[in-house]
């Protein structure tokens, strides 16, 4: 899965990001839950696409969103060594809503995905929302597929346990 | 636990939107173009040049190249006592 070496223009990194931005920012905060280190992390990963590692055309969403894997697990390491990661509330990934039920449950649902680890919210958000296969979360993540699908069985089973009492009433 | 219960449980989980990227971050995100030392039409021109020059010097026949030394005829010059300018005779009005 490694990128060809070959010059990439303005206009191709242009390309890359009207069509895999959306994806790359919400596969960063289902890791992050912070907007400025999903900022840095999208920055990182475009300056490399400039340096020429360019994606595979057969798999460029794949390809970038493993891009954004490494570089916010990076980050999520150097927090932890540096100790202010714990200091930063984590910030909303869900759009808000109008209505008043639709909204306690997302308030509610922020707080369940909260709880998870965020090996399990990645592979929750990649395979709910962005709807990428197990295999493609396999290669997202460098994980083998058992472990993808155990993942998200897991990340779902707590998360209808924490949500059961809200949606049941929606 | 079925599956049935399952895709109720996603489809109510679907129906959340996740949040997109503020517009302002695509011109923070896309870095500058390198602007190259040599454009390419100014390697384009250079190169036209060198190639003029070089198929002149090699279809130019030897004795036109301008490095070439100007042999004199053996003997003195040619034009007895003529110049270039004329004839040197002596003025008519001092005879």
């Amino acid at each position: 899965m490694g990128g060809a070496k070959r010059g990439i223009t303005s206009r191709d990194l242009e390309r890359i990001h009207d069509e895999h931005a959306v994806a790359m920012f919400r596969h960063g905060m289902a890791l992050l839950r912070n907007e400025a280190s999903v900022r840095d992390v999208m920055q990182d990963v475009f300056l490399k696409l400039a340096a020429g590692r360019f994606p595979d055309p057969d798999n460029e969403r794949a390809y970038v969103l493993r891009m954004v894997h490494h570089a916010a697990i990076d980050r999520m390491r150097r927090n932890k060594v540096r100790q202010d990661h714990a200091s930063a509330a984590p910030e909303e990934i869900f759009v808000k809503s109008a209505d008043p039920d639709r909204e306690a449950f997302r308030q509610r649902l922020e707080e369940a995905l909260g709880q998870l680890p965020p090996e399990q919210r990645e592979v929750v958000v990649l395979k709910l929302w962005e709807e990428r296969t197990f295999d493609e979360i396999s290669r997202i993540c460098g994980i083998p597929l058992n472990t993808a699908a155990s993942r998200y069985r897991y990340a779902l089973d707590k998360l209808r346990g924490l949500l059961r009492p809200t949606y049941e009433e929606l | 636990m079925n599956p049935g219960d399952d895709s109720e449980f996603e489809r109510q989980l679907l129906q959340m939107e996740l949040r997109r990227p503020p517009a302002e971050w695509k011109a923070l995100l896309l870095p500058e173009p390198l602007v190259p030392w040599f454009p390419k039409p100014l390697l384009a021109g250079l190169a036209a040049c060198w190639a003029v020059i070089g198929g002149l010097a090699l279809t130019t026949p030897d004795d036109l190249l301008p490095d070439q030394p100007l042999m004199l005829p053996p003997g003195g010059a040619p034009f007895g006592d003529t110049l270039m300018l004329g004839t040197i005779e002596p003025d008519p009005l001092n005879r």
